[in-house]
């Protein structure tokens, strides 16, 4: 379902809470249970040598699904808990596919170096957000990581508070002279 | 106005000016100077260059030549292997008002004292003219906004004839201007329909930056999308049309006067030529449709695509992919064969290719949909699967060194973005901004110690294509003379159909491109592709393909 965003409200406050003044090098020990999509690549490479001469398979009826677009090697995950009162923490958690020699974790507008980082290894930082008016957000969380001389980054979004009514607007199916369907929308 | 297009590279040219560099070769009024005191010579029957100058022993004792003073280059001679001071620009068949190659300039410029072939390729929304006994340059495109369908002006019909826009009057032959069938486009046509509607079409888009991010919405053509009259009663399509280039587009159409009708815009266009659907669904393509209005004789609608209907992105899709068979076609001489891309708001099942499909995420956290780079990767692999080859065996890629097929695919991929886009930049956006990359200006090495079938990043490769097709005479790299239609051929033509050489890992891959690209462009690049490919990014390639070996 598609689900309408509304804008950031402009009275939030946010406060960092980073264990021992940067990431905590483990997984909170109270795991708040994830909320949303993340996006990030897996940890594991596959390094399959099956050549196919196209994407497709051999008998020709299924394609198969070729890799997916270019990724960072670290994967991202945002999590959070309420804290009463309209407050939430919200824990971000990277855990790089690869070693790397830069990882900054950025959560609610604050970035924070976590510096060489081995894979598999989890750097979390965690934040503590109020919702003002009460009214839901969405929070964006990410991870940089480098790539040689470049630098990727993975996101990962929750939401806070009152999921907003589901807005999904009206299709109308158009059959066009050729068969096809279109699903039209008219604002 | 001249606008060559296809035009290939003069090799002959080549061989005759090596054949002229050649006869001057003996004897000492070649401008060479001999020293009778030195030791015995003990060159290479073929000699040598030392910086520019040739270096050859004659009758046992060393003779030089300083190409400089003629402002020519010290090579090697394709094949023979012998150096001689060449005159690049006469080899090519290059002259200082130049050729239009494609949509790029090749001239031939002094460059640090040596003639050197510069081929600069137009900036987006230019071409390359060249009027008859005139320097060639790049200039406005006189056809932007018209398209291979023509438009309507009124009942003035307009199409792009040898580069530059043609007006007809429809009505001085008693007839009107109007769309015809998607094989012809606009046409002056007989006045049969009651009602006209004409207008724009666009939708609001969010140009990549080059950090990754979104910039701000602003509006963009839709070029080339199927528009239609509807009827608001049952939903009959009275009429349908492709926009020109410029958006817009006319509809003539039959119905009860007054009747309640609207403009429908799909995301797709059934023009051969450009062959493109987005999809909702497996089945379902994307449609806006504008506000009702009573059937009249003559009426006004415009249609902007708004974010905020969650269908924006559909058409920017639509617009890279028009981009991108617009390459194919027009530079590469391919015929498009058909591209269906599925995005909606809200999917999350990844961004790839399978199957003649693109697959963009919507997702909250990654929303693809205006991320022209990755739109065009995903139609690299459309390229790579039905006009070239790939040999990738799939799996995760993020840039670290991988399979050298993965490598080399990705790479391709990400390269054909740029190239379509003429920018060397790479940008993917998501919720938390997004990153992004400059190929032209970054230096990923291969692992130290790696061999020719050893495993290297994406990002190499990507680098290397971008260096070796650019040009211009600021590059910061020494193949100055290439083109992006150049390097993208060497996908179509070679490794599409050539038996490729047993080195390295098997499949397609970066040696396959290198071999391929000597083969298409012969050995006059040897020097700035080791620069590129081996100085700078410590690649071991062997230098030693079907082309012959390299100086």
């Amino acid at each position: 379902m598609q689900r309408r965003i509304p804008a950031w409200p402009a009275a939030l406050t946010a406060a960092l809470l980073v264990a021992g003044g940067g990431c905590r090098a483990e997984a909170p020990a109270t795991r708040p249970a994830p909320t949303e999509v993340t996006a990030g690549a897996p940890a594991d490479r596959a390094h399959a040598h099956a050549h196919a001469h196209d994407l497709h398979d051999a008998d020709g009826a299924v394609p198969r699904r070729g890799p997916d677009k270019p990724r960072a090697p670290v994967d991202v995950q945002l999590a959070h808990r309420p804290l009463g009162g309209g407050a939430y923490e919200v824990t971000l958690s990277a855990t790089p596919g690869r070693d790397v020699t830069v990882l900054d974790l950025v959560l609610d507008g604050k970035v924070v170096a976590a510096g060489p980082t081995r894979a598999g290894q989890v750097r979390t930082l965690t934040a503590r957000v109020e919702l003002g008016d009460g009214r839901g957000k969405q929070l964006a969380g990410s991870a940089i990581v480098e790539v040689g001389p470049h630098r990727r980054r993975a996101a990962a979004v929750t939401w806070l508070g009152p999921a907003p009514a589901a807005a999904e607007p009206p299709l109308t199916i158009v059959r066009l002279p050729d068969g096809t369907e279109a699903a039209e929308v008219r604002p | 106005m001249s606008r060559p297009r296809f035009a290939g590279r003069a090799w002959p040219r080549v061989a005759a000016a090596i054949a002229l560099a050649l006869a001057g070769c003996g004897g000492d009024d070649d401008g060479g100077s001999g020293d009778p005191d030195a030791a015995a010579c003990e060159l290479p029957a073929e000699g040598r260059c030392a910086g520019n100058v040739v270096e050859r022993c004659q009758d046992g004792v060393l003779v030089t030549e300083d190409c400089t003073t003629t402002q020519a280059t010290c090579t090697a001679t394709p094949g023979a292997g012998t150096f001689v001071c060449l005159d690049a620009c006469a080899a090519a068949g290059v002259t200082e008002a130049g050729t239009c190659t494609g949509d790029s300039v090749r001239r031939c410029e002094v460059v640090g004292g040596v003639r050197t072939v510069i081929t600069q390729a137009c900036a987006p929304g230019q071409v390359c003219e060249q009027p008859d006994g005139q320097a060639a340059t790049c200039a406005a495109d006189a056809c932007a906004g018209i398209g291979p369908l023509g438009r309507c002006d009124g009942d003035r019909l307009v199409r792009c004839s040898g580069g530059a826009p043609a007006t007809t009057d429809c009505a001085a032959g008693g007839q009107v201007c109007g769309y015809a069938d998607a094989a012809t486009g606009y046409a002056c046509v007989a006045p049969g329909a009651a009602f006209v509607v004409t207008g724009t079409v666009s939708y609001e888009d969010r140009p990549p930056l080059t950090s990754g991010a979104l910039g701000a919405l602003a509006p963009a053509v839709a070029r080339g999308t199927e528009v239609a009259v509807v009827l608001d009663q049952g939903g009959t399509v009275l009429a349908t049309a492709h926009t020109s280039d410029d958006g817009s587009y006319t509809l003539r159409y039959d119905a009860a006067p007054g009747a309640m009708v609207h403009v429908m815009v799909t995301a797709r266009s059934t023009v051969a030529l450009r062959p493109i659907r987005v999809n909702r669904t497996q089945t379902q393509v994307h449609a806006f449709g504008g506000p009702s209005f009573a059937a009249t004789a003559s009426a006004v609608q415009d249609l902007l695509v708004t974010e905020a209907s969650g269908l924006a992105q559909a058409w920017n899709i639509l617009d890279q992919a028009v981009a991108a068979m617009d390459l194919l076609r027009l530079e590469l001489g391919l015929t498009p064969v058909q591209l269906t891309a599925r995005w909606a708001r809200g999917s999350n099942t990844g961004t790839y290719y399978s199957g003649g499909t693109i697959y963009m995420l919507g997702s909250n956290s990654d929303d693809d949909g205006y991320d022209d780079t990755v739109i065009l990767h995903e139609i690299g692999h459309f390229v790579e699967d039905r006009l070239g080859r790939s040999d990738s065996p799939g799996g995760s890629h993020d840039g670290s060194p991988t399979d050298p097929n993965l490598a080399w695919s990705e790479g391709f991929a990400t390269y054909f973005a740029m190239a379509v886009r003429r920018r060397p930049h790479y940008m993917d956006s998501n919720a938390g901004g997004g990153w992004g990359y400059d190929a032209d200006t970054s230096v990923t090495a291969a692992p130290t110690g790696t061999t020719i079938g050893g495993d290297v990043s994406e990002d190499m490769v990507s680098e290397i294509l971008w260096d070796v097709g650019d040009g211009g005479s600021g590059d910061d790299d020494p193949v100055t003379s290439a083109t992006h239609v150049d390097v993208l051929r060497v996908g179509t033509t070679y490794l599409r159909t050539a038996t490729l050489r047993a080195i390295g890992e098997s499949g397609a891959d970066l040696v396959d491109f290198l071999d391929g690209w000597f083969v298409g462009d012969g050995l006059g690049t040897c020097a700035g592709v080791r620069d590129i490919v081996t100085t700078r990014r410590r690649f071991p390639y062997d230098y030693a393909g079907p082309a012959g070996a390299c100086p």
